[in-house]
């Protein structure tokens, strides 16, 4: 009996302890709680520059269907954009509560958009605020606009009125076709402060040329050369690609080749890498770039004359890979070109590489890295194969092209 | 002493201990990309202090740090050491505390003052050493697998996404000599190293005896390897450069995970599970001052001694530091100085070199 | 100043060690020796059992010696009336050959009626004790010495199987009511000399049998010798269910964790005395009592051995994350829906802000709300007739489920949530853990709503904290998971195959660690 009253008491004072810190904490409330019906999520975020030197900022914030719950609306969500300026990034967001009623949320955040004029003005704040700011993530893709961001914020394309999601599954099919390059911020932070600080990021805009296409759509090719964080120039898709081929990201894609008599076969590729050997003697600077690729015959196209039976004469396939070769070869050397000559950028981190492999000799010809990257002699060597030619083993047309 | 702990248990502690907050940080930054090597090479003195530690306690075998410095200095100035200790070792407990506290208001709880999520936090802890070192022995090995599968599981993950980890980020290795290397990073000894001081207090309650040298270097090797791991991950994926801008550079490793949508941002899970790795160390050290001031005391039950130390952590970890910067600057820089490098390697280096010339004194006068 | 803190210390291990106040102080009873003279016993009896018409005292010859009468005196309804006229009047009335007999009365009757030398009383109030167990008591004229014979036939229900540990392979039957069988359904599963019963009477008013079984080559003597002293230390006026003696000698009665467990299944107590537990059998209640316990024994059933193993394997890990599930799935919704958001995917976000766009209460309180529901709906479940259960059943689950959402009252996700929760809930086989996950779930509630995911971190460290300190009998309440024992994991965590089970430690054969050396209740 005893045992038990004893019990009690220290019960009773432990009790006592645990209801008066529960009380203080179910009564007080706290202000990191957020009922998650009354945020808006953030999906898309543009920066702009306006004449005045202030900063537009958009947002595309995710709506929730209205009350009648009916079933086409809860399936595809709807969006919204806000439009706020300010002196910087934060002031503007703040600016916004004026007339945005829920706090907002940039978790879900697919893509940072920036307009033309802010690019050439300098990146930085953004990305110093979209790194340092606990809510957005070190993965949100950046990407150029040539007009204004807002209007791609705006528009709204048919299969989903969301452009950022639009966005999103654009950006994810490029990463390995690369017809576009995509740069997370966190790509942005670590090349500005690298060796050679230049870094590219797509491009992405309003499909105007196509007239026949009623409904406006996205586009997102090319890709904008920015060195340490101010634009400097422009790359097309082309382009894009060949410097990607030397930095061994493709990993999907076609290839148009030439057979001897003119004719286009398209080939579809399948692995790629690349391999660098830097070498720096007496302050000259060389590097050997070896791609290899893999393909598969994807089509044959137009009137073939020559007897293209792959099963039974395979060097036809040795001949056609020697073609593929030329062609990534070309490829490469527009991006050489368009880097070496037209924008005098280290657009293919070849600085860093040097920084690596031989880091003394680096060190001395560090601070001359930009006068001198346009005579660096770039090697290129290509070995590719092609390995399949998919379901058919001889083209469709006869011998004699009827 | 009542023996209370098993000699895996042990391990599992001595491992946790330093992980719990040197994971955080990046901890060398002035060798940048060969920081894992400088962790690798400083386990070597760390290994040497264990010796120096484990050499005094074999001397001593039923005392604890605080016990058998009256014994070896005399009644005066060994209490005086005795308390010095203690106060350090509460004053390591209100850092770590600090710096959860700070981990937590920075990446989850953000406008929640950090009073609220400290009491939080302290009833825990105060909870955990009101049941004894035993039972958190016990509670360790168990948390210990899941930290250790859960990291294994997001080595997987973040290797899984193609050209995140970009192994060439560790280059160039060494390229002024590992010298400098050595001679910049300094620093390691006091921090993660020498915190296995705190072990002293817990080598009369294990129960083998015998194997606490051969447990006590496979633990600081362990502890070596992790630490390096973790700078290996966190250098391949930032980049040096990213990874000295920020404060808590594996976090932002873990922040790049980005399976599927699904996937995504799961970020306080590990959070957590720093979270409750600091929770183990603020308990070993808020354990071992509650047993030193019980020791120099001469209670019985020291169950009730951990709620006014509890409450004393909570209330200095609010004070040590009006802000953040100033927190790892003292932190990882005069702490290190003058409170750090005298306390874990020239007191007990001096208490050593004492024992023996008092022995030698004691037999020259026997004979 | 460290005498001050020392004297505050002192005051604090004063009531800590508020010893076991020796409450067994026999007290000493009186006791009335019996009498030569009938007719001074029949009046003393009469006064004791005044008002009750159901005693029965016959007045019965000595065999066929004349001048010698014996007394039977009885309780009519607890022995039956054919084995007392077949077996006793009938044998008292029959005639010996006295002639060349050397015996006394004493052995006489003894040897007549076969009575067993700790049958024989010289005091009243035994025979009294010996009435009231239901069995006849002789007196005989002239001698100082009572007779009980043992007539015991076990009433009550027949053996059937038990309503809430259902299984679908193995033996089905269960405890029941009466001791004896109780006993006997133990004995037909171990055949071994080894297997120890020892009776003690607890219960003031009610005298009740309480019977400890064990196995004396496997179950360690300090855990059997504390049994019983706790046994004997119960100060108690009445027992009648094996659940009044539970709360006495467990170790921490006010925790919410069961440190005793339970069963109703004789093939599962067996199973506990052969791993060296002690069985604890009350007279009257057909749950019998296993000590110490375990946490995972709550969370294994005794399906798990009939069954092979690798379905057994998969089935204990179903029940380990059906019990993960159940305790934190509100929480951890809570916690994602109001401070971490970003850890719900896209398109999720969207259903789930329709969903609650609707609902006036705010997260927590519409699943405190929902939580709340759902178990006073299990409760009333319990006493609901047969006959309705089932058309409530269809009604309650698909119109009010359905009906509460359409009106705005909560969210169909939370409905999800609560309906997952409950039915992980009810893989778990023992019934005793139903309660404790409720506290538990209900504390994870709060902290989790309190501080997000952080504020369940900390819940689930102080909930392992409490769980790993707790003792049950000295023996650690999470022995196999927390100090981890693989060897011994491989029976309560996994079931490994039987082959390998033969040949692993006995449970409770630990090392001398495990045990502390002071199994006193306070333990820690």
């Amino acid at each position: 009996m005893n045992r038990l009253k004893n019990h009690f008491k220290r019960f009773n004072i432990i009790l006592l302890v645990i209801t008066i810190f529960t009380s203080s904490f179910c009564l007080t409330g706290c202000f990191d709680k957020n009922e998650i019906e009354k945020l808006g999520f953030v999906v898309a975020l543009g920066i702009d520059l306006d004449n005045h030197n202030k900063i537009i900022v958009s947002l595309q914030i995710l709506e929730s269907s209205d009350k009648s719950q009916t079933e086409k609306d809860t399936k595809a969500g709807k969006s919204k954009v806000y439009i706020c300026t300010g002196n910087t990034i934060y002031d503007a967001l703040y600016n916004l509560s004026k007339g945005l009623s829920i706090p907002i949320k940039f978790s879900n955040e697919k893509c940072i958009i920036i307009g033309k004029k802010f690019a050439e003005a300098g990146i930085k704040p953004i990305i110093d605020f979209s790194l340092r700011f606990n809510d957005m993530r070190p993965t949100t893709p950046v990407l150029v606009t040539n007009g204004d961001a807002v209007d791609i914020l705006q528009m709204q394309a048919p299969e989903n009125p969301i452009s950022a999601f639009v966005i999103h599954d654009l950006i994810k099919r490029q990463k390995y076709l690369c017809l576009a390059s995509t740069t997370t911020n966190l790509d942005f932070a670590n090349n500005m402060k690298s060796e050679s600080s230049i870094s590219t990021c797509g491009i992405i805009n309003i499909d105007k040329e196509n007239k026949k296409n009623l409904n406006n759509s996205l586009i997102l090719s090319g890709s904008a050369v920015f060195r340490k964080d101010k634009l400097i120039g422009y790359m097309n898709a082309e382009e894009t690609r060949g410097m990607q081929w030397i930095k061994g990201k493709v990993k999907l894609g076609s290839l148009v080749i030439k057979t001897r008599d003119e004719n286009k076969i398209s080939l579809h590729i399948i692995k790629s890498n690349s391999s660098l050997k830097p070498s720096i003697i007496d302050k000259k600077v060389d590097i050997r770039v070896n791609i290899k690729a893999q393909s598969n015959i994807q089509e044959i196209s137009e009137h073939i004359s020559e007897d293209m039976n792959f099963n039974t004469n395979p060097d036809i396939i040795d001949r056609l890979s020697k073609e593929q070769d030329k062609a990534i070869y070309n490829e490469a050397n527009l991006a050489i070109n368009a880097a070496q000559d037209r924008l005098s950028a280290d657009i293919f981190d070849f600085g860093n590489l040097l920084y690596r492999e031989c880091p003394h000799e680096w060190n001395s010809i560090k601070g001359d890295w930009n006068k001198l990257f346009p005579y660096v002699n770039i090697e290129i060597g290509v070995s590719s194969e092609i390995k399949q030619t998919g379901i058919l083993s001889k083209p469709i047309t006869n011998e004699e092209g009827n | 002493m009542k023996k209370k702990i098993s000699i895996y248990q042990f391990f599992v502690l001595m491992t946790i201990l330093p992980y719990g907050s040197a994971s955080l940080f990046f901890l060398a930054p002035e060798a940048k990309q060969d920081a894992w090597i400088c962790l690798l090479s400083y386990s070597l003195i760390g290994i040497l202090l264990q010796i120096i530690y484990i050499t005094l306690y074999n001397k001593y075998p039923e005392d604890t740090l605080v016990t058998y410095m009256p014994k070896i200095y005399g009644k005066f100035i060994g209490s005086i050491l005795g308390i010095m200790y203690i106060v350090y070792f509460t004053y390591a407990a209100t850092r770590v505390f600090r710096d959860f506290s700070e981990l937590i208001s920075a990446f989850s709880l953000q406008h929640t003052s950090k009073l609220i999520f400290g009491m939080v936090f302290i009833i825990t802890i105060i909870y955990a050493i009101y049941n004894g070192i035993e039972n958190i022995s016990n509670l360790v090995q168990l948390c210990f697998l899941i930290i250790i599968i859960i990291k294994i599981g997001s080595f997987f993950l973040i290797s899984s996404m193609s050209d995140v980890v970009k192994l060439y980020n560790l280059k160039p290795i060494l390229s002024d000599g590992i010298l400098s290397v050595l001679k910049k990073s300094w620093r390691l000894i006091a921090f993660p190293y020498g915190e296995t001081l705190v072990f002293t207090m817990l080598y009369p309650l294990v129960i083998e005896n015998n194997k606490i040298k051969k447990v006590a270097i496979l633990s600081i090797v362990t502890e070596a390897i992790l630490l390096s791991l973790n700078n290996i991950l966190f250098i391949s994926t930032l980049g040096v450069n990213f990874a000295t801008s920020t404060n808590f550079p594996l976090l932002e490793t873990y922040r790049l995970i980005q399976i599927s949508d699904f996937f995504s941002k799961t970020d306080i899970i590990f959070i957590l599970l720093f979270l409750v790795g600091g929770f183990f160390k603020i308990c070993i050290f808020l354990y071992a001052a509650v047993l030193g001031t019980s020791q120099i005391l001469n209670l019985k039950n020291t169950r009730f001694l951990s709620i006014p130390f509890g409450i004393i952590v909570l209330i200095s970890s609010l004070l040590i530091a009006k802000n953040y910067p100033q927190h790892i600057k003292t932190g990882l820089g005069y702490v290190i100085n003058y409170v750090h490098i005298p306390m874990q390697i020239i007191i007990p280096i001096i208490t050593l070199l004492v024992y023996y010339i008092k022995n030698l004194i004691l037999n020259k006068n026997k004979i | 100043m460290s005498n001050f803190i020392k004297k505050i210390i002192s005051s604090v291990n004063r009531n800590n060690n508020s010893e076991n106040i020796n409450n067994n102080q026999c007290q000493k009873k009186k006791r009335t020796s019996i009498s030569k003279s009938i007719e001074e016993n029949r009046q003393y009896i009469e006064s004791y059992f005044s008002y009750c018409f159901d005693l029965v005292m016959r007045e019965i010859s000595f065999f066929n010696i004349n001048g010698k009468k014996t007394l039977v005196v009885y309780l009519e309804g607890l022995s039956e009336k054919k084995l007392i006229e077949d077996f006793l009047i009938s044998k008292l009335t029959s005639e010996i050959n006295v002639n060349n007999m050397s015996l006394n009365e004493e052995e006489l009757l003894k040897y007549r009626l076969g009575i067993k030398d700790t049958e024989i009383y010289e005091d009243i109030e035994k025979s009294i004790e010996a009435i009231l167990s239901g069995n006849p008591v002789v007196f005989v004229n002239d001698l100082e010495k009572s007779f009980e014979i043992n007539l015991n036939t076990s009433l009550g229900r027949q053996i059937d199987e038990p309503s809430t540990e259902v299984v679908t392979r193995g033996p089905r039957e269960g405890f029941t009511e009466s001791l004896i069988t109780n006993i006997n359904l133990i004995r037909k599963k171990i055949k071994n000399s080894n297997l120890k019963m020892e009776k003690f009477k607890v219960g003031k008013e009610t005298n009740t049998n309480v019977v400890i079984s064990y196995l004396s080559s496997v179950a360690d003597k300090k855990i059997v010798n504390e049994v019983k002293e706790r046994l004997k230390n119960i100060d108690i006026e009445s027992v009648l269910d094996s659940n009044y003696i539970e709360e006495y000698i467990s170790d921490a009665p006010l925790s919410i964790f069961p440190l005793v467990f339970r069963t109703e299944k004789p093939d599962i107590a067996a199973a506990k005395i052969l791993e060296g537990r002690i069985i604890i059998i009350v007279d009257g209640s057909p749950v019998v009592l296993s000590a110490p316990a375990l946490f995972v024994e709550f969370l294994q059933s005794g399906e798990d051995y009939y069954i092979r193993f690798s379905s057994a394997t998969l089935n204990r890990c179903i029940r380990f994350i059906s019990l993960i599930i159940t305790i934190t799935l509100p929480s951890i919704y809570i916690a994602l829906v109001t401070f971490h958001q970003e850890l719900i995917p896209t398109k999720l976000i969207l259903s789930v802000i329709s969903a609650r766009a609707n609902v006036p209460l705010p997260a927590m309180w519409e699943s405190i709300f929902m939580l709340t529901a759902f178990e006073i709906m299990r409760e009333a479940g319990i006493r609901m007739p047969k006959s309705f259960g089932q058309a409530i059943s269809i009604v309650g689950g698909l119109v009010l489920g359905d009906a509460a959402v359409k009106a705005g009252i909560v969210g169909t996700p939370m409905v999800v949530i609560v309906a997952l929760t409950a039915i992980t809930k009810f893989t778990i086989p023992s019934v005793e853990l139903e309660l404790p996950i409720v506290y538990i779930r209900f504390f994870f509630l709060l902290l989790s709503g309190f501080l997000g995911l952080t504020g369940l971190t900390c819940g689930i460290l102080l909930v392992s904290m409490r769980l790993v300190s707790i003792r049950s009998f000295g023996v650690p309440y999470m022995f196999p998971i927390c100090p981890f024992s693989i060897s011994l994991g491989e029976d309560e965590i996994i079931r490994a195959p039987m082959w390998k089970l033969n040949k692993t430690q006995r449970l409770l054969k630990l090392k001398n660690n495990f045990i502390s050396n002071r199994i006193h209740k306070h333990s820690r």
